[in-house]
């Protein structure tokens, strides 16, 4: 229960950063765990990896390291960082599915119960359901599955409009919260771009998307979606809260995804496969400072 | 007026090309002559490049007449004008928003709260909407208690393809085909019956995302494009008649939906490259800069809510009195507020 009021106090703050692992450093054990380790050390709140119960060994691992290290540097971490495990439908972006695995494993209530399970014992709090383009029976009944499976009830909706429609993603995502009764969790994804250079087009698809939610739920429904939380992903850059704000777009986190966190933080590439960072402070005395000035520039999601 | 010899289509294009295209929207519901005919020559006279009016013969020649008073009176106000306005006239399919006409039920409680939101004046104190008035926008729905539920539609059903050659012959040059429903195939009849009524113009397909997909979206636009061809231009729909506010939240939609077409479509394939994207849905005077700093490539914006409720105390006023073809200091001062909308973009 504490778990779920600390994750609820971080959106409350409007606090909640979350860094989406690389699918590259799937089960590779020194990647993740340095990853994991630098970025608690940073300041990161939530982590979002793939439902691999040997990935989130390995993040929960780096959490530890973190707090290890933390005791010399003092950086101030009081909160281990959430682990988030995003399960779910064919991702329209990359065109694959998130989970690895064939379509029937995907879909078989034992499969998923026996694997949530493991990454739940692994250290994971929190579980992500994609919506992609699954059918509304089909996501249903998987929504049944970890509703009943998380005992802290902390799950969240991965959703788009590229295979739905306003009106279909607003009846379904109230479907979906008449069988989880918590405050709703919506991570809304957007477009991907490609390149480095950061513009405000690239957040455009994740706020239109909110935009549409806050009204047709938080707004019109007032009674089970006033306290709806709402964290944007795909495509979040340094430029996503100054849009949010002029379009008064209220969010609760930001989650910053796959091709974000490769092509921003490369400057960590080769870094963090030598050996385990808290082994080798003199790396982390290096690589920190870097890491925090570029977290810093999200740290003003408030008006 | 600018003499021209190139024609009406290539005069159109090079508005699109300069991102200049602006739309008055006087609503494809709007079948209220009078008021058509008033908004249409304060909004030539304030540099609109196209005038989008109900599919009716009586309705484009309301409009027509606006225009043509515009022109009459221009040189008298000092107002020098360009080319004259494109008349666009609206078309939809049952279902859709814009074709659809209000009504109230017997459960209702005159609790009057649908009166003040409506955006046309269409519901007066007798709770008995004015057909002619009512644009489908749905506040009134939006208002009314969801436990009286009193708000009903219908569709205000056209035959097109009889219509639509006597709005050409009462002087439309364009169509427009709001295709937001979900039944592909229907559309593309209809869609198929627009292209051939206007071979050589440029035709329009208005889209939104309410009952459509992303994919959906650009497989119906992929669809139109099959037909039209060269001809075809996008109404990129944000939310359909939601122009109720003047700020960037309300024209959020607009600039989304045409950033999706420019990325899926007009990025990533040549024969899109200078498809023609018209903001619309929720478009006001911060839309330009919206769309700008998101690095949209759109030919112009289409805007009805807003624009019309600028002008409409003025509209009003020329209602109540009679004279309105000599009121020019009233005209004059309507026209200054249309102009300051129309030079945003």
């Amino acid at each position: 229960m504490e778990l779920t009021k600390q994750f609820y106090k971080d959106l409350d703050s409007k606090i909640l950063l979350e860094a989406t692992l690389p699918l590259e450093y799937e089960s590779n054990e020194l990647l993740l765990r340095n990853l994991s380790c630098i970025l608690t050390l940073a300041g990161i709140t939530s982590f979002d990896i793939s439902a691999n119960p040997e990935s989130v060994k390995y993040v929960n691992e780096g959490i530890k390291d973190a707090f290890i290290i933390n005791k010399d540097l003092n950086e101030g971490i009081n909160n281990n960082p959430f682990i988030k495990i995003s399960f779910g439908a064919l991702n329209p972006l990359k065109e694959q599915y998130y989970h690895l695995g064939s379509d029937d494993k995907l879909f078989s209530k034992s499969f998923i119960e026996k694997n949530l399970s493991a990454c739940i014992e692994k250290g994971s709090q929190i579980i992500e359901l994609h919506v992609g383009n699954m059918d509304d029976e089909q996501f249903l009944s998987i929504w049944k599955i970890i509703n009943e499976l998380s005992q802290d009830g902390l799950i969240s909706i991965n959703l788009n409009r590229v295979f739905k429609s306003n009106a279909h993603l607003v009846n379904l995502i109230k479907k979906a919260y008449e069988i989880n009764r918590n405050k709703p969790i919506l991570q809304i994804d957007g477009a991907t771009s490609k390149g480095k250079v950061e513009s405000y087009s690239d957040s455009l698809q994740s706020l239109a998307t909110a935009d549409i939610l806050i009204k047709e739920l938080k707004i019109k429904e007032k009674k089970r979606f006033r306290k709806m939380y709402i964290i944007l992903c795909g495509d979040i850059n340094t430029k996503t809260n100054a849009l949010a704000l002029i379009c008064n777009i209220e969010y609760s986190g930001l989650s910053l995804g796959h091709h974000y966190m490769n092509s921003h933080f490369s400057f960590l590439n080769g870094e963090l496969n030598q050996k385990k960072l808290v082994e080798d402070m003199d790396r982390v005395h290096f690589l920190l400072p870097k890491v925090k000035d570029y977290l810093k520039k999200f740290r003003m999601l408030k008006k | 007026m600018i003499a021209s010899n190139i024609s009406r289509k290539d005069q159109m294009r090079e508005l699109f090309d300069q991102g200049k295209y602006f739309k008055l929207v006087c609503g494809a519901g709007n079948e209220d002559a009078e008021e058509v005919r008033r908004l249409s020559t304060i909004y030539t006279l304030a540099g609109a490049s196209g005038l989008d009016v109900s599919a009716s013969p009586e309705i484009v020649k309301a409009c027509k007449e606006g225009i043509n008073f515009a022109y009459s009176i221009s040189d008298e106000l000092g107002i020098e004008l360009g080319h004259i306005p494109f008349i666009k006239v609206s078309v939809g399919m049952p279902g859709d928003h814009h074709v659809r006409k209000a009504f109230i039920i017997d459960s209702c409680v005159a609790c009057d709260l649908c009166i003040p939101v409506c955006p046309t004046n269409a519901i007066p104190d007798s709770l008995v909407i004015i057909r002619e008035k009512c644009i489908g926008c749905g506040l009134c729905e939006v208002a009314c208690p969801p436990k009286i539920d009193a708000i009903r539609y219908e569709h205000n059903g056209k035959d097109i393809k009889a219509l639509l050659p006597q709005c050409l012959e009462a002087g439309a040059e364009n169509i427009e085909l709001h295709a937001a429903v979900i039944d592909n195939s229907m559309i593309m009849e209809e869609w198929e019956i627009v292209s051939q009524s206007q071979p050589d113009h440029f035709i329009s397909m208005c889209v939104d995302r309410l009952n459509l997909s992303d994919k959906n979206l650009i497989t119906r636009i992929n669809n139109a494009y099959e037909i039209a061809g060269d001809r075809l231009m996008i109404q990129a729909d944000g939310v359909p008649m939601g122009g109720t506010g003047d700020d960037y939240n309300t024209t959020l939609q607009a600039v989304a939906i045409a950033d999706l077409i420019q990325r899926k479509l007009k990025n990533k394939d040549k024969k899109f490259k200078d498809l023609p994207i018209l903001l619309s849905g929720g478009t006001n005077s911060k839309t330009a800069a919206l769309a700008g700093m998101s690095d949209i490539d759109f030919c112009g914006i289409a805007i009805g809510t807003h624009a019309r409720s600028l002008v409409q105390e003025h509209v009003d006023s020329f209602i109540h009195n009679v004279d309105f073809e000599s009121d020019l200091i009233n005209l004059k001062s309507a026209v200054k507020v249309a102009r300051s909308l129309v030079d945003t973009i």
